[in-house]
């Protein structure tokens, strides 16, 4: 845990904040970014971009006694360039006061903090030539060209970075959150009709390229969805109604976060369904009593960050348990009024933005799972439809849709309204039948109030990106590999009427 | 930014035509520059300035370089300012990612594009010190919208100053400086609106944005039901309208997704001018207009500003073509849409007026706002989504809110001859009337 980071090189920038803070007699936060980032972008057996990124930056946040804060940053990381930000910030702080504007005195109780977090990389980023990666992407986007129907596209990014983050209160922490992923598109033409279909693999480092184990996994996902994008050309619609559903963890895992954790997460709570009056409703039933939604850092995860932007360590939390609310997602700033114990929630894009209250990795657990012994990629719809038979999750001739994979969601907190879409569906049967992609959306708590039982281990692999309040910040989750959700009103599947 | 672009000039021009260590030769650069200086501030539950709305100042250097080297090889890389002081480090790292492009583009020759004015002397005024009028477009937004009895009322405002710089190894040098302002308000977690141009608002247009952001509100905040599920008339207002063409036309029309085959359009469908519209119907980008937010001098790769047809009288004119596309396909490079759906020109002949044809709708719902467009399929055109901010209205009044699933196929939507284009009250974009299925 001694090694070196890049952000270690700023000790002069950080003793004249440090100073500066003294001399105002203001608390501040400051926070230090370094970032490299790899792209690669491959299009039908061909290179189409190769880019790199390089960013680091400085941003302040200052906080005067009374509680009226102010911002300022910089790409400039240097002991005058942080005393001039440090005087932008309080004057803008003191514009806000004479604004009557909102206080907030929350950084002034938070424990002080030290830790150092160094991950453990099996291949970083520099540890293998550019023209090896890029040979094993073409040879990979090659191989998937299955059909002449198809076009494959290919993106692969890898991210190196680190933050410091310090505060008048003698905080001085150091993190790396590093990430990486490899994502295939898909798109099959035929006749005039397209259809589109993806799938990725996340990491933190070079192994989702170099590890053969990973590779494979890859292969069967790419091959999964390229033959789902080719059988959609010809697929129908379901017709929209409330069925009973088995969905994946990666759609689980949109579940969880997108109509779940966002109405969690505190800074929120004035207008979330899981607030009343501000204060979260610690105590109340949202869930089918088997389930537990859990949100944490998980080292080796797409979705890493063991330390939140405001400096304080970020916790694995039990959001609920059992069916039962009993934490929020709590940053610094809003913990306290949602009459919750600070979580280290708070996560920032980059030095340039203020943190917000945000997920990292987050799960929904199922009491007895039913187990799989076979990886995720080997149950196919037909093998799905044996494990639901077996297990007396459905019975013959029984109308269950099976969506697979996710193409993102959307949810209104504020209403508790979801919606999600998949890569297609399958009616399940001793020959399942693939019907376009649908919107599933509905209510949250009816949807979590749905879910019946969960199939297989956890995976919690899915990943994404969170993009509340115009921030992007990496995310990811999952669930066992299916959760099995009873037909319920509040959920819907499509929006066509045939 | 003058000394930063200079500098780095003279670091490439020396390096032009010389082979380096590892085997290249540079044949030439390109380089796009931004100076940025943002103020930004907002409100969050009636309060000004809290821990997530505090007022910031940010500064930045940032943008890309292309570099090309003999042997159609290019290097692309996002840079910052810190290239010059470590400047041996980027190069080597950029000629281990130099990749061949048998399509990599020529350099633009030097020319004086186009002089639109794009910086507002308020914005700078705000940016060098008089933070005043950003606070106060926060307080007097706050106090009209609550006049219309709206509890929680969220904005934020974003003035930034960016002198941006556009240059070759050809002697290309378009230096130009733009002041975007967003100003964006919003009531009880149901609706907001947002001005976004490159000048601050005049009294009437903000005032107009608080109201027009207060009364959707109100209307939303009363309640109707759905009489009956099936086909009815959707008004998607422009904002709504705006996004779909962003996912759907603008995915579509992309020069990369074109010549990779992922897009709806093949490029044979352009050379042939296929008519995929309806046929008083042409869509353009246009950068040359004053101070509006889509509006620029050239593109990071040099081409000048324009107005370009996309779509004209219903046929397929372009793809969105860099100079890479345009070679691959083999058309002329094209001007980019900026900002969007925001940034397209919807030309019609024809306009019916928004306040007139609603007075005579027998049934149908105005759609303030869609969940999961991101979801949906941009090569197939179908639509399936969650109507969560939409007005029914029921022979020519507005009845209140219903929660809906709205489904069509935005393709036909603008095929048809029986759709309709409205005048909106304050938006260059028309709203857009097409039946479609309305389910709860």
């Amino acid at each position: 845990m001694t090694r070196s980071l890049r952000v270690d090189a700023y000790d002069e920038t950080v003793e004249a904040a440090v100073a500066m803070g003294r001399r105002e007699q203001v608390g501040f936060i400051l926070r230090i970014q370094e970032k490299k980032e790899l792209l690669f972008n491959l299009n039908n057996g061909e290179t189409e971009e190769i880019a790199t990124t390089s960013l680091r930056g400085m941003g302040i946040q200052v906080c005067t006694p009374e509680g009226y804060t102010g911002f300022a940053s910089s790409d400039r990381i240097d002991p005058s360039t942080v005393t001039e930000l440090f005087q932008q910030a309080l004057k803008l702080a003191k514009r806000v006061e004479a604004m009557k504007g909102e206080a907030n005195k929350a950084l002034f109780s938070a424990p002080p903090n030290n830790r150092r977090v160094v991950v453990p990389l099996k291949y970083p980023y520099g540890s293998c030539s550019l023209a090896e990666i890029e040979e094993r992407l073409v040879k990979l986007n090659k191989s998937l060209a299955l059909d002449p129907r198809l076009s494959v596209r290919t993106v692969h990014r890898l991210v190196d970075e680190e933050w410091r983050v310090v505060r008048h209160d003698g905080t001085d922490t150091a993190f790396m959150t590093p990430r990486s992923f490899i994502y295939n598109t898909f798109t099959a033409r035929e006749n005039g009709k397209t259809a589109t279909t993806y799938c990725n693999l996340p990491g933190t480092d070079l192994s989702i390229l170099l590890e053969p184990a990973e590779t494979a996994k890859l292969y069967k996902r790419s091959v999964r969805a390229a033959r789902m994008a080719l059988d959609l050309l010809h697929a129908g619609t379901v017709k929209s109604g409330s069925y009973k559903l088995v969905i994946d963890y990666a759609l689980a895992k949109v579940l969880a976060h997108e109509a779940f954790g966002h109405a969690a997460e505190t800074d929120e709570m004035e207008s979330s369904i899981l607030g009343e009056n501000g204060r979260l409703r610690r105590g109340m039933e949202v869930a089918s009593p088997i389930v537990s939604i859990i949100d944490g850092p998980v080292e080796g995860d797409y979705a890493y960050q063991p330390v939140s932007a405001n400096g304080i360590d970020r916790q694995t939390v039990y959001i609920v348990r059992d069916g039962i609310l009993e934490a929020g997602l709590a940053d610094l700033f809003s913990a306290e009024a949602a009459g919750v114990p600070v979580t280290g929630a708070g996560r920032a894009e980059s030095y340039q933005h203020l943190p917000l209250a945000r997920m990292s990795n987050i799960r929904i657990q199922v009491k007895d799972p039913w187990p799989i012994e076979e990886e995720f990629e080997e149950i196919t719809p037909e093998k799905l439809y044996e494990i639901m038979l077996r297990t007396g999750l459905m019975k013959e001739g029984e109308e269950v849709y099976y969506l697979s994979g996710f193409k993102g969601g959307q949810v209104n907190s504020a209403e508790g309204n979801f919606v999600f879409n998949c890569a297609g569906i399958y009616l399940l049967g001793p020959e399942p039948r693939l019907y376009q992609p649908a919107i599933f959306s509905g209510k949250v708590l009816s949807a979590l109030r749905a879910v019946r039982a969960g199939l297989g281990p956890l995976k919690i692999d899915a990943m994404g990106t969170c993009g509340k309040m115009a921030q992007g910040v990496p995310s990811s989750g999952g669930s066992h590999y299916f959760l099995v959700l009873d037909k319920n009103p509040g959920i819907m599947l499509g929006g066509e009427g045939r | 930014m003058s000394v930063f672009g200079e500098q780095l000039q003279e670091r490439l021009n020396t390096l032009l035509g010389k082979r380096l260590a590892s085997g290249l030769t540079l044949t030439g650069w390109r380089f796009d520059l931004h100076e940025t200086e943002d103020l930004e501030v907002g409100v969050k539950n009636n309060k000004i300035g809290g821990p997530y709305t505090a007022p910031g100042l940010k500064q930045e250097s940032s943008g890309e370089i292309c570099l090309h080297w003999e042997d159609e090889k290019y290097t692309i890389a996002r840079i910052e300012r810190r290239v010059l002081e470590d400047f041996q480090a980027h190069l080597e790292l950029w000629e281990k990612t130099a990749y061949k492009d048998p399509y990599g583009p020529e350099l633009v020759k030097p020319y004086e594009p186009p002089a639109v004015p794009l910086a507002h002397e308020g914005a700078t005024a705000i940016l060098n010190g008089e933070f005043t009028p950003a606070f106060t477009y926060l307080a007097e937004g706050l106090e009209i919208m609550t006049g219309y009895g709206i509890n929680k009322v969220d904005g934020r405002v974003k003035i930034s100053r960016d002198r941006r710089l556009v240059a070759n190894s050809e002697g290309l040098w378009v230096a130009y400086e733009q002041t975007p302002v967003q100003i964006y308000l919003g009531g009880d977690d149901l609706f907001g609106d947002v001005f976004a141009e490159k000048r601050l608002p005049d009294q009437e247009e903000f005032t107009g944005l608080a109201a027009y952001a207060g009364r959707t509100v109100r209307e939303l905040k009363k309640r109707a039901t759905l009489p009956r599920e099936g086909e009815m008339a959707v008004i998607l207002t422009p904002s709504v309208f705006e996004a779909f063409l962003e996912h759907y036309l603008l995915s579509n029309l992309s020069g990369r997704l074109v010549a990779n085959r992922q897009s709806a359009f093949a490029a044979q469908d352009f050379q042939e001018a296929k008519k995929v519209f309806r046929e008083d119907l042409t869509i353009s980008v246009d950068g040359t207009r004053p101070y509006r937010y889509s509006s620029y001098r050239c593109t990071g790769e040099g081409v000048p500003t324009g107005r370009a047809d996309l779509v004209r009288e219903g046929r397929l004119v372009t793809p969105v073509l860099t100079l890479k596309y345009a070679k691959k396909l083999g058309m002329e490079p094209t001007a980019i849409p900026v900002a969007g759906g925001y940034g397209l020109v919807i030309d019609l002949p024809q306009r019916e007026s928004f306040d007139g044809f609603l007075g005579e709708l027998e049934e149908g719902l105005i759609v303030y706002s869609v969940l999961g467009l991101h979801t949906q399929d941009y090569s197939a055109g179908k639509f399936s989504l969650v109507a969560d901010q939409s007005l029914l209205v029921r022979k020519g009044q507005i009845q209140g809110k219903v929660e809906t699933v709205i489904a069509g196929d935005f393709w036909q939507v603008l095929a048809s001859e029986d759709t309709v284009f409205l005048d909106y009250p304050r938006e260059e974009t028309p709203a857009v009337c097409f039946r479609a299925h309305v389910a709860q």
